[in-house]
């Protein structure tokens, strides 16, 4: 079983994020299921987009700031204490779309970049975790 | 055999500490005749008293937690011995509070050079955290003695940067 001891190697583009907490993204198939008169339980399902979207949380809030409406590939590592279990993760398309950030008293800055990604042709998933 | 850089940057820090405590001053009159380190609390205790104030640092440890980016937050844990000769117990108590606070703006008007607060996720350590000081103007009469608990916090890079 893989134990994750480490986000490494945060990059989007040619450019690389450092004191990242955390990277979580989410690929999501959204539907809506319907029915006819009558029923009591839907009879179909309608299918919309598929749709990946995420967060990166980091501590420099500076950094995370300059990075609103950044674009590209954004790739890291998950450093699994035995390397050969080291989950490398590339999105594709992402560009970063908000910047939340915090700064409190005796504690390290929080920062929280939200993104999403499109696919390169419309059938691949931008997610590959190799 | 492999060649390696050791930083040694808790004993730095040790050693800043000392050195902070040796030119502290008042009025242009050093606060503590003597400053020695020892890593014993036996030693600590067992210390020569002397007419004139002294201070002792005592190592106690040094701790770490993994960072982000593969850097370490560590902290060396220390406590300052202070001892002085006053003849009332008011006297005492008076004297060792003002070694106590001597203590403190010494340290903090000179702090080891790598002292470094650092953080994560959900918590921080300042680059100098004070704990409660214990005073006895008692036991050891006339000798009043004050025990200083304090941490200080500093960085390194990666995990071969000891």
């Amino acid at each position: 079983m893989p134990y994750y001891e480490d986000v490494s190697g945060v990059t989007l583009g040619s450019t690389s994020i450092t004191t990242v907490q955390s990277v979580s993204f989410t690929e999501s198939s959204p539907s809506t299921t319907m029915g006819g008169d009558g029923n009591s339980y839907p009879t179909a399902r309608v299918r919309g987009m598929r749709q990946v979207s995420g967060t990166i949380a980091l501590a420099d809030v500076a950094q995370a700031q300059a990075l609103v409406g950044d674009a590209g590939t954004l790739g890291f590592t998950g450093e699994d204490s035995a390397s050969s279990d080291d989950a490398t993760v590339s999105i594709v398309g992402v560009e970063i779309t908000d910047c939340s950030t915090g700064l409190s008293h005796a504690g390290a800055g929080t920062a929280s970049l939200s993104f999403n990604a499109i696919s390169a042709d419309g059938t691949t998933s931008p997610v590959t975790i190799t | 055999m492999s060649e390696l850089t050791v930083a040694n940057t808790d004993w730095e820090v040790v050693d800043d500490v000392r050195e902070a405590l040796e030119k502290a001053a008042v009025s242009g009159v050093a606060v503590f005749e003597r400053v020695s380190v020892t890593a014993s609390e036996q030693q600590a205790e067992e210390v020569e008293y002397a007419e004139s104030s002294i201070a002792i640092v005592r190592y106690a440890d040094t701790a770490q937690l993994w960072l982000a980016d593969g850097e370490y937050g560590c902290f060396v844990s220390l406590v300052i011995h202070v001892a002085a000769k006053k003849a009332t117990e008011a006297g005492r108590i008076e004297e060792g509070l003002r070694l106590k606070n001597a203590v403190v703006n010494a340290i903090e008007t000179d702090p080891p050079a790598n002292a470094s607060g650092w953080g994560g996720e959900g918590q921080y350590h300042k680059n100098i955290e004070w704990g409660t000081p214990a005073i006895d103007a008692r036991e050891r009469e006339p000798w009043v003695r004050v025990n200083i608990p304090v941490e200080v916090g500093f960085k390194l890079a990666s995990a071969t940067s000891h």
